[in-house]
């Protein structure tokens, strides 16, 4: 039971107004099932008010009140500025993405059709305006020079643990635009190079070669970010 | 090495999959401004199809404005043209009233009948003929003559002035009474002239009264006789050709309010000037009809011929080529059919409207067509042609890749839109045939957008239409230019040919591969009806 204890307690610290009610007669009237059955219910409840919830914003959207959007986009801004900070060179060219994102997000909202989640649908419009981003300043491509030197292999997990997110992401932002748009788009928009290829308007080779390219620098960058945090510890 | 890049790809969307951060408060400020900026244009755009409705408006009061100018003009006019009607009757009765006069006092003088009358003539004609020295009372009457008639160069010379009066008609009840003004002189020259004012600024002639001048060398009794015979003939003759004009009760200030009893100039006939008045009140009887019809509607088919005008807009992909778009299409059928309506704002200037409904179909030859990622991010074929592109959403591939292409073998490209033109006409009428060049604007609103595409399957063709054109905006404006050529069949129907061209002002899409501008050239056949 302490264990169920644990899981409850660690829902109910997540758990949002409104919900409550229905948490507690899930608790004291099912009698019955696992923690985890009771774990289940509760986080397919908080999804089922989250859905509402947004239905009723996009609802309130559509019929432009201000509150609504601005309750939306407190929702959403943060998971889609850090898609954003990825597409983006800077912090403050990721606000301008995020910013025409959810201009276009507002004024298109009418169009969701509710045939898939709607932070999918937005994460969609933030992706197409880094790419309206990008194709617009396509004549400043930077040109890389790529150190080809062997690598060593290290496991992901201490990886990890020595790199933050932040510093992970300041090396793909340090990517050139081209680059960095194909390895975002193959790599965690889940794209194929023909689709790469169409989206930015440029040859299946191309798209594989700044992939190549785009993995090899970050390799090199994660490479000596590793090497000087562990002449920083030896230091101390 | 492959392996080591893959991890990398792994390691990092691992450590960014959960990454959220929060922007800075500026964002949602500038969202919100910007919100507030489209919310003014949403505005405006909900409120677009009032700003139609009051240019409808405005049109329509203007034109009943000018409507009801034009009427009250017409109704003055009628009502002067009355006026002057009424006149002229009181002026044929005062006139009646002083031959009356005149004529009671030429008969105590000379007697009711015309041989007293001509016997009296004969007998002036005798004692002024033997006292051609004493020329006080004929100096005075040449003076007279002078003074009514300004532009008459008498001859001077030894001259007889003789007052023929009365001429009884025997039809009983009616009496008809004729005066008569006959100048002698010694030269053998009869003539007689037909009097007309001019002074200059008034060129409406004067002709309903008429001076009979005869100079006559002739002395002998019979001759003279004979003379006056004669002219009273030719008097009866030609009164019938008297016309009365707008300017008769101008004419009668001057010349019959103070009648001279021994000197009548005017030779008018009662029963003339009755048939002139009958003859001006069916003048004015036709003006007023005629002028109740301001307003004319045309019915009217016109066969088109549309061509293209293509510009580059954003072209994204390779099959965007506006060259390869324009060569790929056939102009099949274009036709406009529609209802004008003609006001005449004045006797030569024409404003027309109306309503006209076109449609074009444009065929495309067989071509690749490409999928595409929509404004979703979804792929589908993307069919392109001048007036947009379109997405095939009845795909034969149920998940195409980007890139992927097929063949299409045929497509078809409707548009239908309802117009609604202003044209300014000049009409110059020529007997049945008026022509009327014409220039203006036309509104064209889209009724219908549509592509049709036929696609090889495994198992024969298979078609699929799509009713959203991606880019085509519901209204352009088109500049009219027009030739009418009107015949009328009669009173009330007309039938028209209107060469015409339509250039496009405004193009027809945005956001497109390319933008284009739609320029129609056409013959227009139709049939007008006067209200």
């Amino acid at each position: 039971m302490p264990g169920k204890k644990r899981t409850l307690g660690c829902l109910y610290k997540k758990n949002v107004n409104g919900v409550k009610e229905s948490f507690f007669r899930l608790l004291f009237c099912s009698g019955k099932g696992s923690p985890n059955h009771f774990a289940l219910h509760y986080i397919k409840l908080l999804r089922q008010k989250f859905l509402e919830e947004i239905k009723q914003l996009i609802e309130g959207c559509i019929n432009g009140d201000r509150q609504s959007q601005n309750r939306l986009y407190g929702r959403l801004a943060p998971n889609m500025f850090a898609i954003c900070l990825r597409y983006a060179s800077s912090r403050e060219e990721a606000e301008e993405i995020l910013q025409e994102g959810f201009i276009k997000v507002f004024e298109f909202i009418h169009q969701y059709k509710n045939t898939g989640p709607f932070e999918g649908w937005v994460r969609k419009i933030m992706v197409n305006c880094s790419l309206q981003k990008y194709r617009n300043k396509r004549h400043m491509h930077a040109v890389a020079d790529i150190d080809t030197t062997k690598v060593e292999q290290i496991g992901n997990e201490e990886i990890l643990s020595q790199l933050g997110t932040k510093e992970l992401l300041k090396m793909v932002q340090q990517l050139s635009p081209a680059y960095r748009t194909v390895f975002n788009l193959y790599v965690f928009e889940g794209m194929k190079h023909r689709e790469i290829a169409a989206h930015l308007n440029i040859s299946e080779g191309t798209s594989k070669s700044n992939l190549s390219d785009a993995r090899t620098i970050l390799q090199k960058a994660v490479h000596n970010s590793i090497q000087s945090a562990s002449q920083n510890v030896k230091e101390i | 090495m492959s392996e080591d890049l893959h991890n990398i790809d792994d390691l990092f969307r691992e450590g960014l999959k959960n990454n959220a951060d929060q922007p800075s408060e500026s964002v949602w400020e500038n969202i919100d401004k910007s919100l507030d900026k489209k919310k003014v244009i949403s505005i405006s755009k909900k409120y677009s199809k009032l700003k139609w409705a009051v240019a409808v408006l405005l049109l329509f009061s203007i034109g009943m404005a000018m409507y009801s100018v034009y009427v009250s003009r017409q109704n003055k006019d009628l009502v002067r043209q009355k006026n002057q009607n009424s006149i002229i009757e009181k002026s044929e009765t005062s006139l009646g009233s002083d031959k009356e006069k005149t004529n009671n006092t030429a008969e105590k003088k000379q007697g009711p009948t015309p041989k007293d009358s001509v016997s009296n003539e004969k007998q002036q004609q005798d004692n002024i003929a033997a006292s051609n020295s004493n020329n006080d009372s004929l100096s005075r009457n040449k003076e007279n003559i002078k003074e009514k008639i300004p532009g008459e160069n008498n001859t001077p010379g030894n001259l007889i002035v003789e007052n023929h009066t009365s001429h009884v008609r025997g039809n009983g009840s009616e009496l008809h009474k004729q005066n008569q003004l006959t100048v002698k002189n010694n030269n053998h020259l009869t003539t007689r002239q037909n009097y007309q004012e001019n002074d200059g600024s008034d060129k409406e002639n004067l002709s309903n009264a008429t001076l009979n001048v005869q100079k006559n060398t002739s002395s002998g009794n019979d001759e003279v006789e004979k003379q006056i015979e004669k002219n009273i003939h030719e008097k009866e003759t030609y009164v019938s050709g008297i016309e009365i004009n707008n300017d008769f009760e101008k004419y009668f200030k001057n010349l019959v309010i103070e009648p001279q009893p021994s000197l009548q100039i005017f030779d008018i006939d009662n029963a003339e000037l009755q048939k002139n008045n009958t003859v001006l009140k069916t003048k004015t009887h036709n003006e007023k009809s005629r002028l109740t019809f301001p307003l004319s509607a045309t019915l009217f088919f016109s066969p088109d011929f549309v061509t293209t005008n293509l510009k580059d807009d954003h072209p994204r992909f390779r099959e965007d080529n506006r060259h390869e778009i324009k060569e790929n299409e056939r102009t099949q059928l274009s036709s406009t059919v529609g209802a004008l309506v003609s006001f005449n704002a004045t006797k030569n200037w024409i404003l027309e409207s109306g309503v006209t409904f076109s449609k074009n179909i444009i065929d495309m030859d067989p071509k690749t067509i490409y999928a595409r990622p929509d404004d979703d991010g979804n792929i589908n074929y993307r069919i392109n042609c001048s007036a947009g592109y379109s997405f095939l959403s009845d795909n034969l591939n149920n998940s195409p890749r980007s890139g992927d292409s097929i063949k299409t073998l045929s497509s078809a490209n409707t548009l239908q839109y309802i117009g609604i033109p202003f044209l300014v006409k000049y009409k110059l009428i020529r007997g049945k045939l008026s022509l009327g060049p014409a220039i203006g604007v036309s509104a064209n609103f889209l009724t219908k957008g549509k592509i049709e595409t036929t696609l090889p399957v495994s198992n024969g063709t298979k078609s699929t239409s799509s009713g959203k054109i991606e880019g085509l905006k519901s209204s352009y404006f088109q500049g009219l230019m027009s030739f009418g050529i009107e015949y009328s069949l009669s009173k009330t129907f007309a039938i028209t040919f209107t060469p015409s061209a339509r250039f496009g002002l405004t193009s027809i899409n945005n956001n497109t591969p390319v933008k284009t501008k739609l320029n129609t050239y056409g013959l227009a056949a139709g049939l007008s009806f006067k209200f």
